[in-house]
């Protein structure tokens, strides 16, 4: 019986990809069977994977199937988490050249009220060709300006962004450089130090007007005016240490003087990008900061540093002691999350470090590891099946589940490839 | 004075010599080497000799002043070759015409580019310098070999390669001049006419040429002269390109000259038209994975290496990134995922493919007796995403080697300039636009780069 | 600096009396009163190697006449005591653009169509023009680089691809026909493009450019002479002056003077030469010993600039112990590799001239009062005096073709030379009288107080740390606030100020620039039309802040002040 349902569920998937017709999730009871599951508090399970109603219910060698279960037998092959990407704008920007489908950078330097969330297309083609290289859960983050905007966790199944939404949201910022943005920049160094000091100013009264707009709000009166300022209001969260900031830093120096910021101003800080972190490795585990650090597949930023800086990096991080995720940093190409990983696996933070980077790692520093982030019985049933290593290439997903939804692997780059391996008509009519 | 004589006698050759381009010797010793045309040798040796691979097999002699490098447990694979990049050169959009067939990159070489070493440390040894693709007929391009070391761009040069020209379709050449300047091209149809007229004024100028009035021809004109030498087939075409519809469009018009050396570069809609390209007999080099950076890349696909490949068509994996030039062997191995590739596919796209595309298949591409000793050697398996280059051979001298590979590796130092630059952005993940063929041309207009 | 957009009161200048600049002084009112004029009992250095002491040097109607210890004084010569004194052969500027005004900004509005295009003025390509038509005798670079010891100056028009054809000048005269020498002794050229708003834009655009107008001007040249021998039935020769400015060049009458600053453009100077042949100088050499092996072979000079990076800073040694912690690992090798990178600029010099290729000066891009400091760094780094000495006179000379005229101080030859105190590189060395084609130029030799620990007066390198680095003036006139930078450099033996201005885009060199307890002066001039008027700052420095006035001559005194921005 089980073995009828399955050949029958192997039947619509390949009609469905012969009539090139979007497959639907589907959702409700699974059994994933004979599986190794990779859990992080039990190690290698062998065995079975129940979800059910959106959650896993049970992991183990003997697990009793209810008869309604769909039954996916995953004989030789491993379950792993999905996998969480802690920085992108996948969701908010489309096509990068055309700037009418780009949502993540609005107008100005102080925007920290837009909201990402609202812009997230929940049918952006980009998100499925995503999700079939096993990244189930993703930061969108606004960008540009000093503060962007408020960040948002979406898992990549669902039409409306409330669907998608994934528990966390965290103020983001753009911490001042004095660095050269690259190449083309062509400011002189005292330009460029001039406008850090302009910008480290501009700062201080943001943080100056918070600490006036807290205390006209808590001390508000009948008949007292408090004036409508969205940004300040945004930011108040943090100021108050209620809500994470997530702050983009890269120079050394400017990783040093956003130490000192945060402490200063008792923000409860997350630092991202994180290029330089190497270099002040131990400056970094002292003041307990997390780091989302990547594109770990990036260019040394200095002619004289070593070529495996970028690959070495979130290694380097780790061993020192910091709590370390890695983000692609991407937006189409999230997809290459765990080729990110796998290089930082090689290159110093080991295989094991490496996958709890992109899943465990990421939950924890949005506090969120209740609920996603690694194979455990009550958590959301975000996990994918493949048949090897996670992060190697030549490895095959062949099964993918978000927040319980069993969900069709296909994506514009598989119905393409359907269509065209072998054309009709082809050359001659 | 009969003393001086020798000393002056001693200096001389070593004086030419210093020019020359250093030829090693030595024998790489019981690794498993992928050959890519002659298929897997477990536990083989190869030996190269004077800079080129003498012989391949089991037991091999060194002689006794030949470095050995032991390759136990090891992958020996042919170095890796890029065909289209932009390193080792200072200029790359001259975009100021839509036709610049006269100039050439290798007028610009700079072999002080660390991103040539950053390359070496991917395993890639030889790479195709591109002029950009701001100009539907762009410069010509340089191939270059990765002598990390030489401070003479002379070096740089891969003697008696043949010559290419970059050639550039769709929202580059458009942006730049439709939009930019006010002149045609502004669309696909304009960008045709560019490549007719181009093409009928160089068989008017050949024609004029010819036909000498009392030794007097028509004056001396090098964009007519490159133009001439692209009817002739003596250079081969490498056009930026990612549309079916203009990657038909170009066809159409080589037929219409009689010129059929081609390489479609990018290719992103390849897929649509592999057929097509496989009966012309063009060739294709792609992106492993990147699209959805601007319109005419939305409708792809990461499968495109693989519909190509089997569809007939020679394919390669590119770069044309600094970045992504130091992982190639990566971007092949993502065929393997899109695709199902198998091994010797896989890293022929990275080796003897586009070696075929720019014509140097006879000396590099693969591990054969008699080809260039250009090596790459892995930890593991190459196309795993766990392999770490440990050793980049070019001409049998080690330009590479992890063991000894202090963190400033520079040739150059502007004793000028700030220690504590920062050259490019810190954390930012790509070529600044996505798109490293339109260097200099939304930057400033001179492009001086500091070394 | 123009005055027209720069600092001062341009109303009070044009609305009180222009004349007054006009009129002569006393001192330019009388003429010279003798066609003669002799230096007594100096030494006579008449070229590298060759010393005299206790001689005579006479020069008449400009031409030297007699030189030497028994050189006979006429009765009617000027005679300057030259106890003490050295005397050596006017300098010689290989290439430089002294007397050549700015480019004017009107130019850069002229801009084509499409870049593609371009006219050759617009794109940059105007061999054609001879610096001779465009020389300003008033251009305070004849005189800034004269009192250096320089009385003759390759000259050469300012651009971009092609800029010109360069001329031979002495630093002397009211008008560019008193200065000229030769109208026509090089080619200028440099790889630099136009920008993206001309073709060619780049480097390659230029490089192909330059090699196509060579070929093309070789071709219309052996058309021209095919056309003169039979014209019947012959096409007639295009016209084209850009190309008519190579044939010199073709017929090797004078070299390519082509500025290549580092190994790589030096490299690609020697390839356009190798394929086309023709006889070349490099010119603005700043890092080329790398390849000096391929210069050599290519049988071309070098024209080295003056112009060094920054020197070493030489830290003490108790700094060294209180920081030696703080600094890492990578800074330190990076410091160390940037100054093994400043040395090699300081020894280029010598090594030319062991690898025995011709080299001598330029002017251009080189601040001039940085010049005999830099030269004394060259001279720390191995080089000799002769060698110096021969780089600044024979040897450009040689280079120019006019070894015939100057570059020693043989009887016949110009009266150009330079006098001073003590040998040209020794410390304390200071320029008494510089005279070109026997005019005399009179400098006065500054006495240095004597270092004494603990004397007040002279200023420290410690003391002097308050004063370098960049400034933000500003200057309180009746009709406006003006703002601007000042930078200031050097070491307590030589303080070099520049000052700038957003508005203006250039830098002028601060003159007399005194620093001792914590006051400093400096004075500096401004072009007005002809004329010149000098601007005199007396301030004191506290902390971060320089306060006190601005002199204009007659017309009054404003507040001037500064605030630091940044440390050197």
């Amino acid at each position: 019986m089980k073995n009828l349902i399955y050949i029958l569920l192997l039947l619509c998937v390949s009609i469905s990809l012969n009539a090139q017709q979007i497959g639907k999730s589907t959702y409700g009871a699974f059994a994933l069977t004979n599986a190794k599951i990779v859990t992080f508090n039990n190690g290698v399970v062998e065995g079975t994977l129940m979800i059910n109603d959106g959650r896993i219910t049970s992991v183990g060698a003997d697990i009793n199937i209810p008869s309604d279960a769909t039954v996916i037998d995953c004989e030789g092959k491993f379950i792993y988490p999905g996998m969480i990407d802690a920085g992108t704008t996948l969701g908010l920007n489309e096509i990068g050249a055309v700037s009418l489908t780009q949502d993540a950078n609005e107008i100005g330097d102080l925007t920290p009220h837009m909201e990402a969330l609202t812009a997230v297309n929940p049918n952006s083609v980009l998100i499925p060709v995503t999700r079939v290289n096993g990244v189930t859960t993703v930061l969108t983050n606004p960008t540009g300006g000093r503060f962007p905007g408020r960040a948002a966790l979406i898992n990549l199944h669902g039409y409306t962004p409330q669907q998608m939404y994934a528990g966390f949201k965290g103020q983001t910022m753009n911490f001042p450089s004095s660095g050269r943005r690259g190449r083309w920049d062509r400011r002189s160094d005292e330009d460029r130090k001039k406008q850090e000091e302009k910008n480290l100013k501009s700062l201080k009264t943001v943080w100056d007007q918070l600490q006036l707009y807290q205390q006209v709000k808590n001390n508000l009166e009948s008949g007292d005016r408090l004036n409508y300022n969205p940004e300040l209001e945004a930011l108040l969260p943090v100021y108050e240490g209620k809500e994470k900031l997530i702050i983009n830093v890269n120079k050394k120096a400017d990783i040093l003087s956003a130490i000192k910021w945060v402490q200063d101003h008792k923000v409860d800080a997350i630092f991202a990008g994180v290029a330089d972190g190497w270099r002040v490795a131990d400056e970094l585990a002292e003041a307990n900061i997390p780091v989302i650090t990547g594109p770990v597949l990036n260019y040394p930023s200095k002619n004289s540093d070593k070529y495996d800086r970028p690959y070495a990096n979130a290694g380097l991080m780790h061993k020192a002691g910091v709590k370390v995720a890695i983000r692609t940093n991407e937006t189409e190409n999230v997809r290459n999350l765990p080729f990110n990983a796998g290089f930082a696996a090689a290159y110093g933070l080991g295989k094991e470090q490496a996958l709890k980077a992109v899943t465990i790692v990421p939950a924890e520093i949005f506090g969120m590891d209740k609920e996603i982030g690694s194979i455990e019985v009550g958590k959301q049933a975000n996990i994918f099946v493949c048949d090897g290593d996670p992060f190697e290439t030549k490895t095959t997903i062949t099964h993918l589940f978000i927040n319980g939804w069993n969900v069709p692997m296909e994506s514009r780059h598989t119905y393409l490839y359907d269509e065209f391996l072998d054309r009709s008509p082809g050359l001659k009519n | 004075m009969k003393k001086y004589i020798i000393i002056i006698s001693l200096l001389i050759p070593i004086a030419l010599f210093s020019q020359q381009i250093e030829k090693g010797s030595m024998l790489i010793k019981n690794g498993t080497i992928l050959t890519v045309t002659k298929g897997t040798i477990d536990k083989g040796d190869i030996l190269i000799k004077d800079g080129k691979i003498h012989k391949i097999g089991r037991d091999l002699k060194a002689t006794s002043d030949m470095e050995i490098i032991d390759a136990s447990g090891m992958f020996v694979m042919p170095g890796i070759i890029d065909a289209h990049s932009h390193l080792g050169i200072d200029a790359v959009n001259e975009a100021t015409s839509p036709v610049t067939a006269e100039v050439f990159v290798g007028d610009a070489l700079n072999p002080f580019d660390i991103g040539i070493y950053r390359a070496l440390a991917g395993g890639c040894t030889t790479s195709h310098a591109m002029h950009g693709s701001a100009n539907a007929i762009g410069g010509q391009c340089e191939t270059i070999k990765h002598r990390w070391g030489t401070e003479d761009p002379e070096v740089l040069r891969m003697k008696d390669a043949p010559r290419t020209i970059k050639f550039a379709l769709g929202e580059n050449p458009m942006r730049v001049h439709g939009e930019g300047s006010g002149i045609q091209p502004a669309t696909r149809m304009g960008i045709e006419q560019v490549f007719r007229k181009a093409f009928s004024e160089a068989k008017q100028y050949k024609a004029e040429k010819a036909a000498m009035i009392n030794g007097v021809g028509p004056l001396y004109n090098e964009r007519m002269e490159v133009l001439s030498d692209i009817l002739d087939g003596k250079i081969i075409i490498h056009c930026h390109s990612y549309r079916a519809d203009e990657i038909v469009m170009l066809m159409n018009v080589l037929k219409d000259f009689g010129v059929n050396k081609i390489c479609f570069q990018h290719v992103n809609e390849g897929f649509k038209i592999a057929p097509e390209l496989a009966e012309f007999g063009a060739s294709a080099s792609v992106f492993a994975d990147w699209w959805a950076y601007k319109f005419e890349v939305y409708y792809s696909t990461a499968y495109n290496a693989a519909i190509l490949q089997r569809n007939g068509v020679i394919t390669s994996i590119n770069s044309d990134s600094r970045e992504l030039i130091r992982h190639l062997y990566h971007e092949a191995a993502k065929s393997q995922k899109y695709g199902g590739l198998s091994d010797d596919e896989a890293l022929a796209l990275i080796t003897l493919n586009p070696a075929k595309q720019l014509g140097i298949d006879n000396r590099v591409g693969s591990i054969e007796e008699g080809k260039d000793g250009d090596i790459a050697i892995f930890n593991v398996h190459p196309l795993s995403v766990y392999a770490i280059p440990q050793y980049t051979i070019v001409d049998g001298v080690v330009r590479f080697n992890i063991n000894e590979d202090p963190d400033d590796m520079r040739l150059y130092v502007d004793p000028n300039e700030d220690i504590q630059t920062y050259h490019y952005e810190a954390g930012h993940g790509h070529d600044h636009d996505h798109d490293g063929c339109m260097q200099d041309v939304f930057e400033t207009g001179l492009f001086e780069e500091k070394h | 600096m123009k005055l027209s957009k720069h600092i001062l009161i341009l109303s009070l200048l044009v609305l009180s009396s222009l004349s007054m600049l006009h009129s002569q002084t006393i001192e330019e009112t009388i003429r010279p009163v003798t066609n003669a004029i002799a230096i007594e009992n100096a030494t006579i250095i008449s070229k590298p190697g060759m010393s005299t002491n206790n001689a005579n040097i006479v020069i008449k109607n400009g031409i030297i006449k007699s030189v030497g210890a028994n050189a006979r004084i006429p009765k009617n010569a000027k005679k300057l005591k030259g106890d003490s004194l050295y005397v050596y052969p006017g300098f010689i500027d290989a290439l430089g653009h002294i007397a050549i005004p700015k480019a004017k900004e009107e130019e850069n509005k002229d801009r084509p169509k499409s870049p593609g295009m371009a006219t050759h003025k617009q794109a940059g390509i105007t061999p054609e023009l001879k610096a001779s038509t465009i020389i300003n005798a008033n251009d305070k670079t004849v005189a800034e680089w004269r009192k250096m010891g320089f009385t003759s100056a390759h000259t050469v028009p300012k651009g971009k691809m092609l800029p010109g054809t360069g001329a031979l000048i002495l630093l002397k005269g009211s008008t560019a026909e008193e200065m000229l020498v030769s109208d026509a002794s090089s080619l200028y050229a440099q790889l630099q493009g136009s920008g993206r708003g001309a073709a060619p834009a780049t480097v390659i655009g230029v490089i192909y450019k330059y090699k196509e107008l060579y070929r093309q001007a070789t071709q219309a040249k052996n058309h021209e002479s095919m056309f003169s021998r039979n014209s019947v039935g012959a096409k007639r020769p295009v016209y084209d002056k850009a190309l008519k400015a190579f044939y010199p060049v073709i017929d090797r009458k004078y070299p390519v003077y082509f500025k290549a600053n580092k190994s790589l453009d030096i490299h690609r100077v020697l390839q356009m030469q190798k394929e086309l042949g023709f006889p070349l100088v490099l010119t603005g050499v700043k890092d080329g010993a790398a390849v000096s092996s391929k210069i050599k072979s290519a049988n071309a000079s070098v024209l080295l600039s003056t112009d060094l990076p920054k020197a070493v800073e030489e830290k003490k040694e108790d700094d060294k112990k209180e920081k030696e912690e703080e600094i890492s690992e990578e800074t330190k090798a990076m410091t160390a590799r940037k100054n093994e990178a400043i040395k090699n600029a300081e020894s280029q010099f010598l090594q030319f001239n062991q690898q025995g290729i011709k080299t001598a000066f330029t002017s251009a891009d080189a601040k001039s009062k940085e010049f005999f400091g830099n030269l004394k760094r060259m001279k720390d780094a191995g080089a000799t005096d002769d060698m110096i000495l021969a780089a600044l006179t024979t040897t450009p000379a040689e280079l120019l073709g006019v070894s015939n005229l100057m570059g020693s101080l043989d009887n016949g030859k110009m009266g150009n030379l330079v006098v001073l105190n003590k040998p040209m590189l020794e410390k304390g060395a200071q320029i008494k009288y510089v005279i070109i084609e026997g005019e005399l130029f009179e400098y006065e030799i500054k006495q240095k107080k004597a270092k004494k620990k603990g004397d007040g007066e002279e200023v420290s390198s410690e003391a002097l740390k308050v004063l370098l680095g960049d400034w933000e003036y500003t200057i309180d006139t009746p009709d406006q606030v003006r703002k601007g930078g000042l930078n200031f450099s050097g070491s307590p033996d030589e303080i070099i100020g520049v000052i700038s201005s957003d508005d203006m885009g250039g830098d002028t060199e601060l003159e007399n620039v005194s620093f001792s307890n914590n006051e400093i002066s400096f004075n500096f001039d401004i072009e007005m039309g002809p004329n010149t008027a000098t601007l005199e700052v007396e301030a004191t420095v506290d902390g971060e802040d320089m306060t006190g006035n601005m002199t204009v001559g007659e017309f009054g005194t404003f507040p001037f002040s500064a605030t630091k921005v940044s440390p050197e």
